[in-house]
């Protein structure tokens, strides 16, 4: 998304991946398919309590100053459905410095 | 005697717990009559309703979608136009009934906007969870776009200015089908009654066979709602595979079209309807999409759910149920056999899930269902009729802010 201008490392994208597949986890057909592209709302159908457990992993990796909750609260309705597993490593590297 | 007009929406759901409330006001002598469609209407409300009606039209929003993008199509592809198309004949019909009240559906925004265009006392109805609990209000773009879309619809009826409330509760009544042993402790809007369900009594089946279920094993429903035929051909596909293995242990009921499930195990009855009032004290447990109809008429017999929320207001319902203790919430689209088959043999046999649905029946039981929705109705008009101002809109806006 345009608003959003940090990209993050290969790396990040790989983590932040990793960290979305343990949360949607036990599903094995599942697993290959989560990559930067895929939409935590859009594909995934992530709710609101998945997406607050999500935030709990980030900060529990990079730090309490990434805040996934606060971050969505400030996205419109069309961002939150285009919203990728990118995005969330864009947001995480901007905040994190990684 | 008051009269009352109620505005809902064509859909089953919505329409059967307003429905239940209608009936104990008629049965106390009020005239309660309905704007909608005749046609979807008349065989839920049967013979003797009054229906001022309007045509049925097919909106497009809602259906396939899931997630937020299921949240933009619901307002943007449904509620929106059909308040729109509605508005004219929701007028009319209470320019010709005259109501004491009016009962306004949460997402039957016509009601609302007719009721401030004419002055007219009402109660907003939420026979859904999905806006009872303001599920966007950590999002304040999201709940900003909402807001917004009433406002527009609040110009295009020719109102002056912005909505002073929020549209989707009333200022002078609210009424929830739900109880507080489900939606936890909440900060509610002023006027806020939760009545537990409201549930109608259904005609009996005499073709279903009570004759296959066996009193020496368990009993369990499954029922999942209208899926796509992708959705379907999956999950119970899924579920029959979770339900296999256990034939010694329970017999499982599964509403479903029969092709959805061809060569059923011995221990499977696939049923495209089932007598559910009859059937729920056999049962001992429930597996759910999480509608709430479903989940409290599960809860108000005391049975524990295994809930697979899909859309809506069903993933609230299905982490209120599991908050609460009554059950296990399980990913629709993605749970493997084994996991819903672990679902299923908990909620039958760790007590505890059991206790946790009996403790909801109990505070369903103390809401007072239908009854008390009436009770709350008939005082509501009795101060409209004696012209009682019943409220502070601004205190009632920040009550739900």
């Amino acid at each position: 998304m345009s608003s959003r201008t940090t990209v993050a490392s290969d790396e990040v994208v790989a983590q932040v991946a990793a960290l979305v597949r343990n949360l949607v986890g036990e599903e094995g057909t599942w697993r290959g398919e989560i990559g930067p592209h895929t939409r935590l709302d859009g594909d995934l159908f992530l709710e609101s309590v998945e997406l607050a457990e999500l935030g709990d992993a980030l900060a529990r990796h990079y730090g309490e100053h990434v805040d996934l909750t606060g971050y969505v609260a400030q996205l419109s309705i069309d961002e939150i459905i285009a919203l990728t597993v990118a995005d969330v490593a864009g947001y995480v590297a901007a905040r994190s410095g990684a | 005697m008051s009269r009352f007009l109620v505005v809902s929406l064509p859909l089953a759901g919505h329409v059967n717990p307003i429905a239940a409330v209608a009936r104990v006001l008629t049965g106390r002598g009020h005239e309660v009559a309905w704007a909608g469609s005749e046609r979807f209407l008349r065989p839920l409300l049967g013979a003797g309703a009054l229906i001022h009606p309007i045509p049925l039209r097919a909106h497009r929003g809602g259906q396939g979608e899931l997630g937020m993008a299921a949240a933009k199509s619901r307002w943007e592809g449904y509620v929106v136009p059909h308040a729109r198309y509605t508005l004219r004949a929701v007028d009319r019909a209470a320019a010709d009934f005259e109501p004491d009240v009016m009962l306004v559906d949460q997402h039957a925004v016509a009601g609302a906007l007719v009721a401030h265009k004419r002055g007219l006392t009402w109660a907003s109805v939420a026979p859904t969870t999905m806006e009872l609990t303001r599920p966007y209000r950590a999002l304040p773009k999201v709940e900003s776009w909402l807001l917004g879309l009433l406002d527009g619809l609040w110009a295009d009826a020719g109102l002056p200015g912005r909505p002073p409330h929020d549209l989707r509760f009333s200022p002078h009544l609210l009424i929830a089908f739900t109880g507080s042993a489900l939606t936890g402790e909440l900060s509610w809007p002023q006027h806020t009654a939760l009545v537990g369900p409201a549930i109608e009594p259904r005609p009996a089946d005499a073709e279903f066979p009570w004759d296959w279920l066996d009193p020496a094993r368990k009993h369990l429903l499954v029922t999942v709602g209208t899926l796509s035929m992708d959705q379907a051909e999956n999950f119970y596909h899924r579920m029959t595979s979770a339900l296999e293995p256990l034939g010694s242990k329970l017999q499982a009921i599964v509403i479903a079209p029969e092709y959805a499930i061809p060569d059923p195990s011995p221990h499977v009855l696939v049923r495209q309807r089932v007598p559910m009032l009859d059937l729920m004290p056999r049962l001992d447990a429930v597996v759910s999409h999480g509608g709430l109809n479903t989940v409290c008429e599960a809860l108000a017999h005391g049975l524990p759910l295994v809930v697979a929320p899909i859309k809506g207001d069903q993933p609230i319902n299905a982490a209120q149920v599991a908050a609460a203790g009554a059950g296990v919430r399980v990913r629709f689209a993605r749970a493997r056999p084994e996991t819903l088959r672990d679902a299923v043999l908990a909620v039958l046999d760790d007590p505890s899930y059991r206790a946790a649905a009996e403790a909801v029946r109990a505070s369903f039981r103390a809401a007072g269902g239908a009854p008390a929705a009436a009770d709350l109705l008939e005082a509501l008009a009795l101060r409209t009729r004696a012209q009682v101002p019943a409220l502070n809109l601004e205190v009632v806006h920040e009550g739900i802010a």
